[in-house]
């Protein structure tokens, strides 16, 4: 294959980037190279289907949806953030802003932008129109879990129990439950509830994944495995699924499953977590992916600190380099992945002020979780 | 029970949600002399292959001749949603490359080639088509002036257009290069100019004669007259104090040219230039104002419009330098002057009632 520029001579990225961050560029000698899988696990077939339904009936509202589900299934899956932006332009071309299916996407998608108090707004609307939707019920009672609002989630949780089944419901009450401080009695409660009742399996994974977090906080490393095996097991297209999988493995120091895991997605969170696994800094692999953050910074995009910080940290063990990317994380999307690492660059480089101020966070919350009770502590 | 929208509601539920980060480009522009602007611009082959459907066998795969057999779809699609243009107007599409895949850190990209021609002035790009396609979509932007100066932009959500910076000096200059230009490819200014320095080798008397310092004087004040006019009213029809329809300003311009050429054929016309150049200047300086207005888009400042009439007057003399001396050498003889005067002017009457006939027309 001819190219333009070969792949020994990366050619410096425009932008004024590192060397080290190329952008390499070639036109394929042979017209049958393949430059882009699209991805089974995105569906794009039926994607194509679908969208070619919708653009046929323009006024089909129902095609519109049917559309916009399935990109959002697709981003949901691929972990490729360009499926929400596509469904977020259908959706704001659809006619009707008053429809409440219409209304649920919007809150959706208004929801993984991290528009919490917007998507909290759109979702009350749509349960003032109709105070039975269980879509909308449950899915304000995420949203006010992150607006750590645990009593009025629990409040949503428990008005969803006449329509939804048990393990639903539980698995909401359980995190709002944990959200309030009560840890040990709301992962009782979901354990018990994941023995008794199986569900839909899309739905047990979520249970099993939310099992799984409890089990880490509270130090049982485990009953975390066995959840997280069994929510990736489910539902192994699903890319939280697969990432929370990997993440546990990683800190479990089991690299080469982490590994297989991550090598099942191809999104940027995935190549980050097979890069970790690789525990080596050097290949191509991480030096693109380093590109790709960096062209995510130039474009002043923030969703990717953690898992840089997290890079810096862990496979390059310079902690300092890892914190600011750690502080701004922490500020920006403020989880607690972000509270435990910025702990893990603080306590490593001393910064008493930042852990200071994830000690705040902590009792703020009332955030249960043995790795961070062990940073906070190791460093005092 | 109905099936709950697990895949809309519960994938979200359980591990934080990430930053809507979305579509994105990369837009390299390199401005090359005068007019020429060199693009490389490189589109996620994602998001082409969600506009277009590139993938034709539908095997889940995008090939490089499924590629280049969108070729033409996708330069569609790309100037539909990208657009170029200058202070004076829209740039046009001079060619396009083959394109190429550019490998970034996220995946493979399309890099559309192409060269464009643009109209004098500052550039600005409107990339608003594709975040209409994607609201999330963001463009890293990277301009290299003909100078070389760097500007970098990010493109996306409420900034939609990039407009490039002009330093007052390079705001000036240009406006300058400008009137030189404009008075050195009008013609009908240039014929103008032509028959008032020619009616300066007329005589009255055989016996008359005059040194090209003499000449060199009259010329001196015919231009002067002549500046004079056209910039009170290139003043005057700038600040909009003065509006006429271009089509009766051209039709009057050539008219001016075809007169001051007939009248080259009295033996007197050296004693009249400069009352005629003053006259038929105030008709010149609203043509002139025309392209100005053309040039800065309608918004004229004052010190542009002193450039602008700098850049003529320059123009002007250097062209009345070259041709004062030329004239004098080549009418200095009698016979010369008596035949030579009055065919050229008869020439440029008879090109200048072809362009009053054709501006009529028009």
């Amino acid at each position: 294959m001819r190219r333009y520029f070969p792949m020994a001579l990366l050619a410096v990225a425009a932008f004024g980037m590192d060397a080290e961050a190329a952008v390499r560029v070639y036109r394929p000698d042979d017209p049958g190279q393949v430059v882009l899988r699209l991805g089974s696990s995105t569906g794009e077939s039926q994607l194509a289907q679908l969208r070619a339904a919708s653009l046929a009936a323009p006024n089909d509202l129902d095609a519109t949806i049917r559309y916009v589900d399935e990109l959002i299934v697709a981003g949901a899956r691929s972990g490729n953030e360009r499926y929400y932006g596509y469904a977020e332009q259908v959706v704001q071309g659809a006619g009707d802003a008053g429809n409440l299916a219409l209304k649920l996407r919007r809150a959706r998608l208004l929801q993984h932008k991290h528009e919490f108090a917007a998507a909290e707004q759109v979702l009350g609307e749509i349960l003032d129109s109709d105070s039975h939707h269980r879509e909308a019920r449950l899915m304000r009672a995420q949203v006010r879990l992150h607006l750590h609002e645990p009593q009025q989630a629990l409040a949503d949780c428990t008005a969803l129990m006449p329509f939804v089944d048990l393990l639903t419901s539980t698995t909401c009450i359980a995190q709002a439950r944990a959200a309030q401080g009560d840890l040990p009695r709301a992962q009782a409660l979901l354990l018990r509830v994941l023995d008794y009742q199986r569900g839909e399996d899309a739905t047990r994974s979520w249970a099993a994944g939310v099992a799984a977090e409890f089990a880490v906080r509270l130090g049982d490393q485990g009953t975390a495995e066995r959840w997280y095996r069994e929510s990736f097991d489910l539902d192994p297209l699903s890319h939280y699924a697969r990432i929370t999988y990997a993440d546990w493995l990683l800190s479990a120091g089991r690299f080469a499953e982490a590994l297989q895991v991550a090598n099942r997605g191809g999104s940027l969170a995935d190549r980050a977590r097979s890069v970790l696994a690789s525990r080596d800094a050097g290949t191509l692999d991480a030096q693109r992916l380093q590109l790709a953050w960096q062209e995510a910074d130039a474009r002043n995009e923030r969703a990717h600190l953690r898992d840089r910080a997290r890079f810096e940290l862990t496979l390059l063990h310079d902690p300092a380099k890892a914190k600011p990317d750690a502080r701004a994380s922490f500020q920006e999307r403020n989880e607690a992945d972000d509270a435990l690492l910025l702990a893990a660059t603080a306590a490593a480089t001393h910064d008493r002020e930042s852990l200071n101020a994830v000690q705040a966070w902590q009792q703020r919350y009332h955030y249960q979780d043995v790795r961070l009770d062990t940073l906070l502590g190791v460093s005092r | 029970m109905r099936k709950l929208l697990v895949g809309i509601v519960l994938l979200f539920a359980y591990v934080g949600a990430f930053a809507h980060t979305s579509g994105s480009s990369f837009l390299a522009l390199r401005a090359e002399g005068e007019s020429t602007v060199h693009a490389e611009w490189d589109f996620d082959l994602r998001d082409l292959h969600q506009s277009l459907q590139l993938d034709i066998d539908g095997d889940g795969t995008l090939t490089w001749s499924e590629i280049l057999a969108a070729r033409p779809a996708i330069e569609s699609l790309v100037l539909a949603r990208t657009h170029l243009s200058s202070k004076a107007g829209a740039c046009t599409l001079a060619s396009t490359d083959v394109p190429a895949i550019a490998e970034h850190g996220d995946g493979p990209y399309l890099r559309f080639i192409a060269t464009f021609t643009c109209p004098p002035g500052p550039l600005a790009l409107d990339h608003s088509g594709w975040v209409a396609f994607d609201p999330g979509h963001r463009a890293l932007l990277e301009f290299q002036a003909a100078n070389g100066e760097r500007a970098q932009a990010i493109l996306g959500g409420s900034a939609q257009e990039w407009h490039a910076t002009e330093s007052r000096l390079a705001h000036l200059a240009r406006f300058l290069l400008e009137g030189m230009r404009h008075l050195l490819t009008g013609y009908d200014h240039l014929a103008f100019l032509g028959v008032l320095l020619l009616a300066l080798a007329r005589r009255r008397r055989s016996g008359e004669s005059s040194s090209l310092l003499q000449m060199l004087r009259r010329a001196f004040a015919v231009i002067t007259a002549f500046t004079l006019a056209h910039s009170l009213t290139l003043a005057l029809a700038s600040t909009g104090y003065v509006t006429l329809p271009s089509k009766p300003v051209e039709v009057a311009i050539a008219l001016s040219v075809m007169i001051a050429a007939l009248l080259n054929l009295s033996r007197g016309a050296a004693a009249h230039g400069w009352k005629l150049a003053f006259a038929f200047g105030l008709v010149h300086g609203l043509g002139f104002a025309g392209a100005l207005a053309e040039l800065a888009s309608g918004r004229i400042d004052l010190l542009a419009l002193a450039a602008f009439n700098v850049g003529i007057e320059t123009a002007q003399v250097a062209i009345a330098a070259a041709a004062v001396p030329l004239i004098w050498w080549l009418f200095r003889g009698l016979r010369s002057e008596r035949v030579g005067v009055p065919l050229a002017s008869v020439s440029v009457a008879c090109v200048a009632a072809v362009w009053v006939g054709s501006r009529l027309a028009a």
